[in-house]
């Protein structure tokens, strides 16, 4: 069985007050800058509202994936689709609604409902915990470094640094003209790089029409599984949540918490998910009641830059997933407890 | 280039011993020649089969990994060079050329690895042009069994994790938590993580 000692318990908690301590003084000289951060404010936007389409290959630990992506924007609502083009050709259908998720290989459609309202013109994709990553904290530093060239095309490189070893770095080439992450890479802090996403080409066309984001996959005969929070994710609050991390990272809060989420199963259970964030990187925690029997899948995981750690707490199975060391999963999954 | 030392190339590449000096006039061979690049589709395929890997659909994209490495490294230092005259518009389409045959070479060898049928199974590339190479397989053993269907088990669960977690994702991660998403082997490749502060009993 695997635990934790109280000892190592206690001394995490000692590093994490010496670190919060070590960044105040590392973020004195300030963020380099504006510059910077306004390529990152203009990569946000263009990620969300100019219309594009490329292929993205994705690398990390000796795998490497390849997606079509296409991103329209129509009136100022944004909508996409991401297919894989290796493997059964799974897809992701993104509208101002609903996320679906179009899995050949399982015959299955997920299918993430946001509120019942429509979205006004200018909202994003995704649920907006993070307006815009913000990197002018004591916690990351972003600095220019100079032209380069990425999927053909001219660039502006970017570095991102992180203060400690609870979160990731980013190198990134940016479209010189538009801003668009044309190359990403992870890193860790020392700079190793741990994952890539790399446009091979890419097209900034004034308009894409509608059916280019429609799904290519005929899903008919397939199973449909609506995930709905019975708590609306725009309309979660944090004071809502029913569990919370008593122990986060320096400069992790939470975010958003949803309640009763399908767990997506054939028992129809549902589960909590709580959000953690430092403004860049972000962390969900999933909740949910333990089957009978052991926990046979217990400890940490991970896939590229990815990690997960799983544990049980009492009746409940806790999961924390994110783009984050793993240090980072283990400590949150850890430390979540009922609020009452 | 002779053929012989083209032969003796592919041996190297396909060993991951070929000198990176040479890979960027190897890819762009491997882009003009497409007999080349079936050639190096079975040379690959079979070295896997020879080395039990051939179910495991990664095993073969390192090929196009390693293309597209030597790409990506060719492409920035070109860049980033000193300022000399333009490069020919030739080189730039060239590597162009080359990125979309990776891509095509990668996909044709993620293609059809049919399930073993008995004893033996049968691997073929989508182009009908190669000749299915054949290979006796012995049927998986029960633990190896379980922990598939573990695996199995566990990729929908995180799929299920992606799709809400993506929602929250910020810009650098939301493209990768997609990618995981629609990558039907990436909740089989959750792998154990070491214990990054912690030791365990």
């Amino acid at each position: 069985m695997r635990c934790i000692r109280m000892t190592e318990r206690a001394a995490l908690r000692t590093r994490s007050g010496l670190a919060t301590l070590a960044l105040a003084a590392w973020s004195l000289p300030a963020l380099a800058g504006s510059d910077a951060q306004e390529w990152l404010d203009r990569m946000a936007y263009a990620v969300e509202f100019l219309n594009y389409e490329g292929t993205l290959v994705h690398s990390h630990g000796g795998h490497v994936s390849v997606l079509r992506v296409v991103h329209r924007v129509e009136d100022g609502i944004a909508s996409e689709r991401i297919t894989s083009l290796d493997g059964a050709g799974r897809e992701i259908i993104r509208s101002s609604e609903e996320t679906t998720c179009i899995l050949p290989d399982e015959q299955m459609v997920m299918v993430d409902q946001r509120d019942a309202s429509p979205r006004e013109p200018g909202s994003p994709l995704r649920q907006r915990v993070l307006p815009y990553a913000s990197f002018e904290s004591a916690f990351y530093r972003a600095r220019l470094k100079g032209p380069g060239r990425a999927a053909g095309r001219r660039a502006q490189r970017l570095a991102v640094t992180p203060a400690d070893e609870w979160r990731y770095g980013y190198r990134l080439w940016l479209d010189h003209a538009t801003a668009m992450p044309l190359k990403v890479q992870v890193t860790l802090k020392d700079g190793e790089v741990i994952e890539q996403l790399l446009f091979t080409n890419i097209e900034l066309p004034t308009t894409i029409s509608e059916d280019r984001v429609r799904a290519r996959n005929a899903t008919d005969s397939y199973t449909w599984r609506h995930f709905r929070a019975a708590v609306p994710a725009g309309d979660a609050a944090p004071g809502t949540a029913a569990w919370l991390a008593r122990e986060l990272p320096p400069g992790f809060v939470l975010k958003a918490a949803r309640t009763k989420i399908p767990v997506g199963d054939e028992n129809g259970g549902t589960m909590e998910h709580l959000v953690y964030s430092d403004g860049v990187a972000t962390v969900s925690v999933f909740i949910e009641a333990a089957v009978d029997g052991e926990l046979d899948d217990e400890g940490g995981y991970r896939v590229g830059a990815a990690h997960a750690w799983r544990l049980r707490k009492g009746d409940h199975i806790v999961t924390a997933v994110g783009e984050v060391p793993a240090r980072t999963v283990e400590l949150i999954a850890r430390s979540v407890t009922p609020v009452r | 280039m002779t053929q012989k030392s083209l032969e003796e190339q592919i041996s190297a590449f396909i060993d991951d011993e070929l000198d990176p000096r040479e890979l960027p006039l190897f890819t762009a061979q491997v882009s003009r020649n497409p007999d080349l690049r079936r050639k190096l589709l079975r040379y690959r395929l079979a070295g896997d089969c020879l080395r039990g890997e051939h179910q495991r659909a990664g095993s073969v994209m390192d090929l196009a990994e390693r293309v597209q490495a030597a790409l990506i490294a060719d492409a920035p230092a070109a860049s980033m060079a000193p300022p000399r005259r333009q490069a020919p518009a030739w080189r730039w389409t060239a590597l162009g050329a080359a990125a979309a045959v990776v891509l095509a070479v990668a996909v044709v060898m993620q293609a059809p690895v049919q399930q073993p049928t008995g004893s033996e199974t049968m691997l073929a590339a989508s182009d009908s042009r190669l000749s299915p190479i054949t290979v006796a397989v012995q049927p998986l053993p029960a633990p190896v069994r379980a922990e598939a269907q573990a695996a199995a088990a566990r990729q929908m669960r995180m799929t299920s994790y992606l799709v809400y977690h993506g929602e929250f994702a910020g810009t650098l991660s939301s493209r990768t938590v997609a990618s995981r998403i629609v990558d039907q082997d990436s909740g089989a490749r959750w792998m154990p993580a070491r214990h990054a502060v912690h030791t365990h009993d």
